[in-house]
């Protein structure tokens, strides 16, 4: 159970004292990674959720490890996004100067900026194969954990290696998000660390279990519980603490985009879930859980109608995972109505779409930046010859965004709406609707200039993105898809 | 006021003094220095709740302290790496643009 977490942090070493070998080490690294995930997943399909005591040491001394359903899917999520978008990043960058073929051509442009851009991708910084496995290694620790300070110090790990992997584009907009990023971070982490703090000097126990056994209302649980739901609520950027979001996201490397918004804010996402549905249950109060819906409701329309403004792509798809942590958190308010209903299953259900969908949309804006050289969507008419899969991979991705019938997307809402309509969250509904129609409105925007509008005049693009950057995006897609195909699985193991 | 109680009140003085600085401050590095204030402000909350728990010194507490101390100082050298970096590219300022 710990081999998640030790394999990704040993292949980080070993790329980082390997640098020659770093992208082939990254990439077996996440298949073996995404090999034990799905053992684990069969383990638990067949004989049931398990826990492991770290070094043998039992609870309140030792750290206890807890493998169940929700946390296996995660797992599985994670390994998948992790190998196509690291399959993706080898191609994405230029391969070391003694492997160059000739299909490869041309000066290094950087991912983003508008300008003619020749084939080839920017060399990878040195430190971006072990940076990016301590993200995996991080968000598995996430969905393992069972330990409320071990938590403190994955979502740290999984912070300080996403701040660092956004401020490897090395430009201005790149490092200024990263530092908002870092600061956003850093204090949300204090805010949960805090609250943490007076969880323990109440009831003197760290480990869930224990805790939510010991847990009552009263003064401290009062001010603790909100101080933890606050940390984790900015680091999954729910509105209006989502500031930090659309920069970072929008200026990093293609594959990281891919990574941060498709997994690295369901971290924190899955520790509320497991403290708000675990020992927190009985202690929150419904205003909370009603204030994080409604807060989420916002985020869907703010984020959405930002979206339709951007004039960049990379940036609408930011704005639109902004949107879509909205519906994530009317989970929180329809289940505290009804814990056993579908809420729960609906919003997890979401977010294993929702992470497949948007890194894929993510991994086929940064191969349409490099077929054409920018991500104006108003300029985005040669995008079917410039990145012709990836173009179809985004479509695929959007119809699970936008909630279509027979995608991931589609199942999870509909899920949720059933709980807001046997809750009687009316007004939840109406924002599941809402949102749906404006995912629908930007998504169709960009399609529109994709696949129907006339090329621009002398619109031939300047190349095409590699293949090995087209397929994995399209991959993802599918899989985003399938989701909804296919739920009999996941559902098994949801609660 | 017992020992615990002050330390863990001036702790939560500390954090709120460390997030006032955050987000009143403009520059990168003096958000960076308010964010520690804040740290040194759970910390004294964690070292009080030890005593509070068991009336004697708690090693679970200050076992965390360490750590966190650790992830921390990751944390800080990070920032100042950044600020460093942002102060080298745009050489003029290292100026916390605030807009969006």
């Amino acid at each position: 159970m710990t081999w998640p977490v030790i394999l990704p942090l040993a292949g980080a070493l070993l790329a980082y004292v390997f640098p020659r070998h770093a992208a082939r080490v990254t990439v077996g690294t996440a298949a073996a990674t995404l090999a034990i995930d799905v053992g684990l997943a069969r383990a638990v399909f067949f004989s049931g959720p398990a826990e492991h005591r770290l070094g043998g040491w039992t609870p309140p001394l030792g750290i206890r490890l807890q493998l169940d359903g929700p946390g296996v899917l995660f797992l599985l999520l994670t390994g998948v996004v992790f190998l196509a978008a690291s399959v993706y990043a080898t191609r994405f960058f230029a391969p070391p100067a003694d492997r160059r073929s000739g299909r490869e051509r041309g000066p290094a442009p950087r991912d983003g900026p508008p300008g003619p851009g020749p084939l080839r991708g920017p060399p990878a910084p040195a430190a971006f194969w072990p940076l990016w496995l301590f993200v995996l290694a991080a968000l598995d620790g996430l969905f393992l954990t069972a330990d409320l300070f071990n938590m403190y110090v994955a979502l740290e790990l999984l912070t300080l290696a996403a701040v660092a992997l956004v401020a490897l584009t090395n430009d201005g907009p790149g490092v200024q998000a990263a530092i908002r990023y870092l600061l956003a971070g850093l204090v949300a982490s204090l805010f949960f660390l805090l609250g943490v703090s007076l969880l323990y000097s109440e009831y003197g126990v760290l480990d869930l279990a224990a805790l939510g056994s010991a847990i009552t209302p009263g003064r401290v649980t009062a001010v603790a519980v909100p101080l933890v739901i606050v940390g984790l609520a900015v680091k999954t950027a729910l509105f209006p603490f989502h500031f930090w979001l659309p920069p970072a996201h929008g200026s990093a490397f293609a594959p990281v985009s891919a990574v941060l918004s498709g997994l690295v804010v369901k971290g924190p996402f899955f520790l509320l879930f497991r403290l708000m549905l675990g020992p927190f249950s009985g202690v929150v109060p419904g205003s909370v859980t009603t204030t994080l819906g409604v807060l989420g409701l916002l985020g869907i329309a703010w984020g959405s109608v930002r979206a339709l403004q951007q004039p960049r792509l990379k940036l609408l798809i930011a704005y639109s995972t902004v949107a879509q942590i909205g519906y994530l958190f009317l989970m929180f308010s329809l289940a505290a109505a009804d814990p056993s209903g579908p809420a729960v299953r609906g919003g997890l259900f979401y977010a294993l779409s929702h992470g497949c969908a948007k890194a894929a949309m993510f991994l086929a804006a940064g191969a349409i930046v490099r077929g054409l050289g920018h991500d104006r969507i108003a300029d985005l008419g040669a995008a079917g010859r410039g990145a012709p899969l990836a173009t179809v991979g985004f479509a695929l991705a959007g119809v699970g965004v936008m909630g279509f019938p027979a995608s991931g997307g589609f199942v999870g809402k509909w899920l949720l709406g059933e709980s807001a309509v046997q809750t009687g969250q009316w007004w939840a509904l109406v924002g599941l609707i809402a949102g749906g129609l404006l995912a629908a409105a930007y998504i169709f925007r960009v399609l529109r200039q994709a696949f129907v509008a006339a090329p621009e005049a002398g619109g031939l693009p300047p190349g095409r993105a590699p293949r090995g950057m087209e397929w994995p995006t399209l991959a993802l897609a599918a899989i985003s898809v399938l989701l909804g195909l296919a739920t009999a699985l996941p559902m098994a193991l949801l609660p | 006021m017992s020992e615990a109680a002050l330390y863990g009140t001036l702790g939560v003085l500390l954090f709120s003094l460390g997030l006032y600085g955050v987000i009143a401050r403009r520059l990168a590095l003096r958000k960076l220095i308010a964010v520690n204030v804040m740290i040194s402000g759970v910390f004294l909350t964690f070292i009080a709740s030890g005593t509070r728990v068991s009336g004697t010194p708690d090693p679970v507490a200050q076992a965390i302290v360490l750590t966190g101390i650790v992830v921390t100082l990751g944390g800080t050298a990070l920032g100042l790496a950044l600020i460093r970096r942002i102060r080298a590219l745009t050489r003029d300022s290292d100026r916390y643009d605030g807009a969006e």
